[in-house]
Formats: structure tokens, sequence, C-alpha cells
């Protein structure tokens, strides 16, 4: 097996045998065939004149949990955005490269953003359930509004969602309460379970955890960790530990002097923390900058 | 500062156009009163007193024209609203 | 790093004593200041609300006494127990006619300029929206009596289309106003769902917004309900019990008030009165229930 050197500002998919004897609980990540998962190609995204990330290519790996890391300010929600078609919603945001899902062109001519928007799925830095509306309508939200009405299919989606957020118990007896009667954390995964209810392939998560207090952090770490059996999983985040403990694979961005973002290295998680090829990655790692 | 401007140049106009009330007591007098004691006339309560008894055209024309500058004071005075306090909203930006 | 030079050179334990020492004279006058703005302010309120004591007071005191059944159960043309059922009749009718109308168009108006115009729009609209709530109600009552009046008569449609005039600002800018505040990320939030945008307006948005919009509409029906001058060449007003001829004209409360208070015969301006009592009742019930929501809002 080689060590491919990454060009800087471009990662390929890592096929290595680490340095140092892989531990038992590194992975041995198999290679992703070009059409998997998430498959990001040449990406650069525009707030009008402004170059919001430069020529970012990279592959999420179906059924597995990746992080995108880097310092504040370095494109990693444009990109996440990006990869939903939420970008394009703001004036004058365009989006210039290659988005592919199983193959697929997610900015194709023919493909209609609000299906886009069905597939990949996104959580949000603070939890938004939506305020008018109880506990049930806030999961069936989606497919409800998607000409679902059928009481009994609702039912068992809501309780499926709820049960897959590790919410159900908690919920259960007050399903007709107002979804903004939660607390934080529970708010936040009644959102995942909303996400869910309509059954994406990929669930984007803008630092899903920071406005919530640990103890509801740890149980959507949890949450993630089992989630990631049934969906791709893609989650922005600017803390390290939180993506050390989640993530089967880690991207880091970081800021150029144009302050566009770009990628710098992405690898298997425990590979990047422990052992990073770029000096970039080992000063943010190292908490040298960030 | 700019709130209160603002809520006077509104209450102006709204006292500008205010019919009713002005109709019941100012007396329908069509001249310019001697004193504040005497009796007088606005624009909406000559319209008011008179447009049901129209029976010429250039009445009707005259009245429906003295709409025409109330709306006219109306709208200016909006514009002049909108204006103060965007001027105002630049220079004390907080 | 601060020299000695400049930093005060005071023995400590001084503290204390300052804050013994009796007000100096700028002390002195701010103290007085002091005292005296709560008085002010408490004058102030005092004179604010005067009037509308006095108008309370002055209506019950003048309208009371022939406040009967026959008011409300006789229209006016009675020839034995005239009353003043037509007008609350009128009034029962053209309103939310003109509610429907003005207030329907605002809230559509009001959709459009918060969701899907540009800022450009917006401003402009928003300025075209200061103007007609500016406006004179009595330029509404004499454009549509120079338009629909003149080529087909006086009739209780035109006076609820006046009045139309004047409630749609009131409700295109209360809806604007009440979907602006519904925060982004809910629309985020159901976009992210793959809801589509119309969608989103209308199920989402409009449904957060629900509690304002029910506010907005309260206040654009008491603005119409109160008011006169739109009516006075159009609807005219008619001592007749008008049910449902729409093309004929209809009394109104507060178009009964100002005409009936104006007659010579001291009966009829008691019932002008009288009349008042159940206007005002009405209009100051409506705002005082919007109030209370806002209240109970804001504590939740």
């Amino acid at each position: 097996m080689t060590v491919t050197e990454p060009r800087p500002g471009m990662a390929q998919p890592v096929m290595l045998a680490p340095a140092r004897a892989a531990s038992a609980i590194e992975p041995e990540l198999r290679p992703l065939s070009p059409n998997e998962g998430l498959r990001i190609d040449d990406l650069n995204a525009f707030y009008g004149s402004f170059r919001a990330l430069r020529d970012v290519t990279l592959q999420v790996r179906p059924r597995s949990v990746t992080a995108f890391i880097g310092p504040s300010g370095c494109g990693k929600s444009t990109l996440l955005r990006s990869l939903n078609r939420m970008h394009e919603r703001v004036p004058g945001a365009r989006v210039q490269g290659k988005v592919e899902l199983d193959g697929v062109d997610v900015y194709g001519p023919a493909i209609n953003p609000v299906r886009v928007r069905r597939v990949i799925g996104m959580v949000f830095q603070k939890p938004n359930p939506f305020p008018a509306m109880s506990i049930y309508d806030n999961v069936v939200a989606g497919l409800r509004l998607s000409g679902t009405r059928d009481r009994r299919v609702l039912d068992e989606a809501v309780e499926r969602g709820l049960t897959r957020a590790a919410l159900w118990s908690e919920v259960k007896d007050k399903l007709r309460q107002p979804g903004t009667s939660l607390s934080g954390g529970q708010q936040q995964r009644l959102c995942i379970a909303r996400t869910i209810a309509v059954e994406p392939e990929v669930i984007l998560m803008d630092e899903p955890c920071s406005a919530l207090d640990p103890r509801a952090t740890l149980r959507i770490e949890e949450l993630i960790t089992e989630l990631r059996t049934a969906f791709t999983i893609v989650i922005v985040t600017h803390n390290m530990q939180q993506a050390a403990r989640v993530s089967d694979e880690t991207a880091f961005f970081t800021m150029d002097d144009d302050r566009a973002g770009y990628l710098v290295e992405m690898a298997p998680t425990t590979t990047l923390f422990t052992n990073p090829t770029q000096p970039l990655t080992e000063d943010y790692v190292s908490g040298r900058f960030g | 500062m700019v709130g209160i401007l603002g809520g006077v140049m509104l209450a102006f106009g709204r006292a500008l156009g205010e019919t009713i009330a002005v109709t019941m007591v100012i007396g329908n007098i069509d001249q310019v009163p001697g004193s504040v004691y005497e009796p007088g006339q606005t624009i909406a309560s000559k319209i008011a007193t008179n447009l049901g008894d129209v029976t010429e055209r250039l009445e009707l024309a005259s009245l429906i024209g003295l709409g025409v500058v109330l709306l006219a004071v109306t709208v200016l005075l909006s514009a002049l609203v909108r204006l103060t306090a965007r001027r105002f909203a630049t220079v004390h930006a907080y | 790093m601060a020299t000695d030079a400049t930093l005060p050179t005071r023995p400590s334990g001084a503290g204390g004593a300052r804050l013994l020492e009796p007000p100096n004279g700028q002390e002195r006058g701010r103290l007085r200041r002091d005292r005296l703005i709560p008085i002010v302010t408490v004058l102030a309120t005092v004179v604010t609300i005067a009037p509308l004591i006095a108008i309370i007071a002055f209506v019950l005191v003048k309208g009371l006494p022939s406040l009967n059944g026959q008011l409300v159960a006789n229209a006016a043309g009675n020839p034995s127990a005239p009353g003043a059922l037509n007008a609350i009749v009128g009034s029962l009718q053209m309103v939310p006619m003109a509610l429907l109308l003005g207030g329907g168009l605002g809230l559509l108006a009001g959709i459009y300029l918060s969701e899907f115009a540009g800022s450009r729009t917006r401003q402009l609209f928003g300025f075209l929206v200061d103007v007609l709530l500016g406006v004179p109600s009595i330029i509404a009552g004499l454009l549509v009596y120079s338009t629909l009046v003149a080529a087909n008569g006086s009739s209780a449609f035109a006076g609820a289309v006046a009045l139309s005039v004047v409630m749609f600002p009131v409700m295109m800018r209360a809806t604007e106003e009440v979907l602006r505040l519904v925060p982004t990320s809910i629309r985020e939030a159901s976009l992210a769902l793959g809801i589509s945008g119309w969608r989103t307006v209308l199920s989402i948005v409009l449904r957060a917004a629900r509690a304002g919009l029910l506010t907005g509409t309260m206040l654009a029906f008491a603005r119409g309900f109160g008011e006169t001058a739109p009516l006075l060449f159009t609807a005219k007003g008619s001592d007749a019990l008008n049910i449902g001829d729409l093309s004929s004209t209809m009394s109104a409360l507060p178009l009964f008030v100002y005409q009936y208070s104006r007659l010579p015969d001291r009966f009829f301006v008691a019932q002008a009165w009288s009349a008042a009592i159940i206007l005002l009742a009405i209009v100051l019930a409506i705002n005082v229930a919007v109030r209370a929501r806002s209240i109970n809002t804001r504590v939740e």
C-alpha cells in the first residue's frame, strides 16, 4: 500500500498504511469507488464576487460520519449549504463545480432543488422547531406538506422518527404539546427526528451541539454514532474533541490570504489527529491556532 | 429624536385629515377667521359639508380639486417623514 | 504603564469619607430634577388619559338614559318607536365585507412584500403604505364617490369599498411586520426538509405568525368599524333597515351618530349619544382585547 502525498488544497481518498503500527481502534477504511456517497469536485462558492470556497475536492463516505473542522470563517458552513443547495437561496450567491450524490449531479439542470433537500437533510446550529406546532406536527411536517395524509402512516412515522432520535420515551405522552416547550437538547433531537422522518440519504449537521449544554451534547453525539448505520452524516464542528469522538473521517479546512476557504487535508479521523501529513493540520490539531 | 419628530409629523398629518370631529364644531363658514374663536373651514370639513348637495359640474370639480390638494399635502408630509427618518438614521447610526 | 505622576495620590481609606460628604451644587441640582421628573411624567400621563376619560364619561352620562331596547331593536325608519338597528346591522354588514376585501388584499400584499419582494420593491411599497395610512379617510370616500357612485349611485357596496381602502394599508403593514418577526431559521428549517418555497410560506410561516395576524385583523376591523367620512357619500346612510341589499344606501353606527347628532330634535340627539355608547364599547373592547393578547404573549 502506498501513501499518496496530497497536494496543498486537494485531498484524494487516502489509501494508506499508517507509519506506525495500526492500533486496534484505528480503522482500515476500504477505498471508495468514484460514484459512491457524496462526491465534491472542484467546488467554488461565491457570495457575489467574493469567493468563499476554493477548489474543494473530496468524497464523503456513505453510511459513516465525516467531520469538517477548521477555524471560524473558513467556509465550512458554506460548503455544507452548497451540498443541499441552500447556499443559492442567498441573493447573489452561486456555486461552481460539481456535487454528486451516488453519481448524480445535484446541480444538474433537470434536478429540482426541493427534491435535493429532501434527500440531503440538514440540522442547524440553533434548534429551530416550528413554533406554532406540536411535537407531533413538527415531526410530520415534512411528510404532511408533501402530501402524506394517512393518519396511521403519520403516527408510525412519528414514533419511528422520535425513537430513532432517542426522544420517544421522553415525549410520547406529550406529543400534542408545543415543540418549543422542550429543553434545548430535546429540541435539537426533535429537529433531528423531523429530518429523519422524511428519510433522507444524507444528514448535514451544522455545529449541532454548539448551542447546547455538555450533557445534551453528549446525548446528541451518541445519537450521531447510532445514526450512521442508516445515514451518511456530515458534521461541521469547531470542537476538535467532538470530531475526534464522533467521526470516522475528518476534513480540515482553513482560509487563504483572500479569505477563501480550502481543503488542507482529509483522512481517517484518528490518523488526522495523531499523524497528520500537513504542517497546517498539525498546527491546528495541536492547538497552535484556530 | 427621529421617532419623536416622525411622530409629530404623523400626528400633524392625522389632524390635517380629520373630518368628522372638525366638521361638527368648526361652523362651516367660508372665511378666514379673525380670531381662533370665530368659525372657519377646513378642506375636509368643506368636502364633508358640501359634497352631498352638489348640482353643478364646476362645484363638484372644485370640491374634488380641494381633495387633491389635501391628498398632495398628505403625500408630501409622508415623504418628508420618510426622508427625515432616513437622514437621521444615517447620521445617528445607532 | 502609568507613572506616579498621573495616578491619583490619595490615602487609602478615603472612600468611606467621600460617601458621607454632603451633596455639592451640581448634585443638588440633579437631585431636584430627579424628583421633578416623576411628577412631570405623571402629569403628562394624566393629560393624555384625560380626554379618553372625558369622552367615556360624557358619552355615558348623555347616552345611558336612552340606551334601551327600542334603540337596539328597531330601525330608524320605524314611525312610532325609532331606534338604531339599521345602523348596527349596517355596520355589521359593511365592515366584514370591507375586511374581506381590503383586509384580504392587505394580507396578500403583506405576504408578498415580506416573503417574495426584493429590497427595492420593499422600500417603494413601504413608502406607499405609509402614504396610504396617512391619507385622510374622506379622500377614500371621495375617490369611491367619483368613480363607483358616479357610475352606479350610492350603495352599501360602495361604502364597503371605501372602507376597504382605509383598511387595506392597516392590514398590509400589520402583516408585513408580523411576518418579518418570524425568524429566518424557521424558513430555513422548512426548506431543509424539502418543502417548497410557497408551501413554506403558507403552512409554516403564516402559521407561526397567526397570533399576530389575528391581532392585525382585529385592529383593521376596529378601524373600519369607527370610520365615518368614507361612508358619507358612498353608503350615505338610510333610515330603513337594510339587510342584504348592497346596491342601496345603508346606515352604519358612526354615520348614525354623526347624522343624528345634528338633527334639531332632542330625542334624536339623545339617541345619537346612546348609539355612541355602543360604538365606543365595541371599538374599545377590540382594542383592549388586542392589548390583552400582546401582554399574554410577552409574559410567556
